[in-house]
């Protein structure tokens, strides 16, 4: 099986999930701040050699302490997004390999839905779990 | 979706000494070797549709050990280091709810991951690995 950028996107249109392209071709997606989380989530979706990667960071948002600790704290109760400190800020991470056979459904449900609200969840408890 | 017996099928095509502890987890032994000279016991475990790996190595104990963790995490994308009560460990799961072939099973959720996981030991305190 192989996928590509074309059919990642096809099933972010049928969720429903706008998402943009940036300079480098890959997809953007912005969660919207709000009462839980007030920072606009912005996720970068890649899809290069049957990998599907998430990157993800939070405009503006600067936690309290230290950085590798809750970053490890994270990573300690949560199974995914992973979160990573880079150039002093946290982001997280997640990606799928799928360079064998699999079904749409996993990919929607499992590599898509599940991550994207995990990401979400991961910037709201990072400073509360 | 996949059982511990079917996991354990497939580590037994590499070789792999296990065995199954009294709660059904399933325990891998890796040997010392010379690119890791620590040997390191890989717990299996399934509950309900996830498929987990933790990884803990034996009587290792590098310096520095959160900066090396966000390290290995910035240069890999599985498995996940993390320091647990001053320890570290790898860990990775799957979670697979809908159809995946075999293949997939074998080939990314077993053999890939179980490699991935020595080669992170093996390049966990080396400073010329680059970032992912």
């Amino acid at each position: 099986m192989t996928i590509d950028k074309k059919l990642i996107r096809d099933y972010f249109d049928e969720l429903r999930i706008s998402t943009r392209l940036d300079d480098d071709g890959d997809m953007v997606v912005v969660q919207a701040a709000d009462e839980d989380f007030p920072h606009d989530v912005i996720i970068f979706v890649m899809v290069n050699n049957n990998r599907l990667s998430y990157a993800a960071m939070a405009s503006g948002y600067q936690p309290q302490g230290d950085l590798y600790q809750l970053a490890n704290h994270h990573n300690c109760v949560r199974n995914l997004p992973v979160a990573v400190v880079r150039d002093g800020n946290i982001r997280m991470e997640c990606s799928f390999l799928l360079d064998e056979e699999v079904s749409k459904e996993y990919i929607v449900e499992n590599c898509i839905k599940m991550v994207l609200g995990s990401i979400w969840h991961a910037f709201v408890n990072l400073e509360k779990e | 979706m996949f059982t511990i017996d079917q996991i354990r099928s497939y580590t037994d095509r590499f070789g792999v000494p296990s065995y199954v502890d009294d709660d059904g987890d399933l325990h891998l032994n890796f040997a010392a070797d010379n690119d890791f000279p620590h040997n390191v016991d890989v717990v299996v475990l399934i509950d309900n549709d996830r498929l987990s790996y933790i990884a803990f190595p034996s009587d290792y104990h590098p310096d520095n050990l959160e900066y090396k963790v966000n390290r290995a995490n910035m240069r890999r994308n599985f498995p996940t280091a993390v320091m647990s009560k001053g320890e570290l460990r790898m860990e990775y799961s799957f979670y697979i709810s809908e159809d995946v072939s075999e293949e997939y099973i074998y080939d990314t959720c077993v053999r890939r991951i179980l490699g991935s996981i020595w080669n992170a030991f093996v390049e966990f305190d080396r400073d010329d690995i680059e970032e992912e």
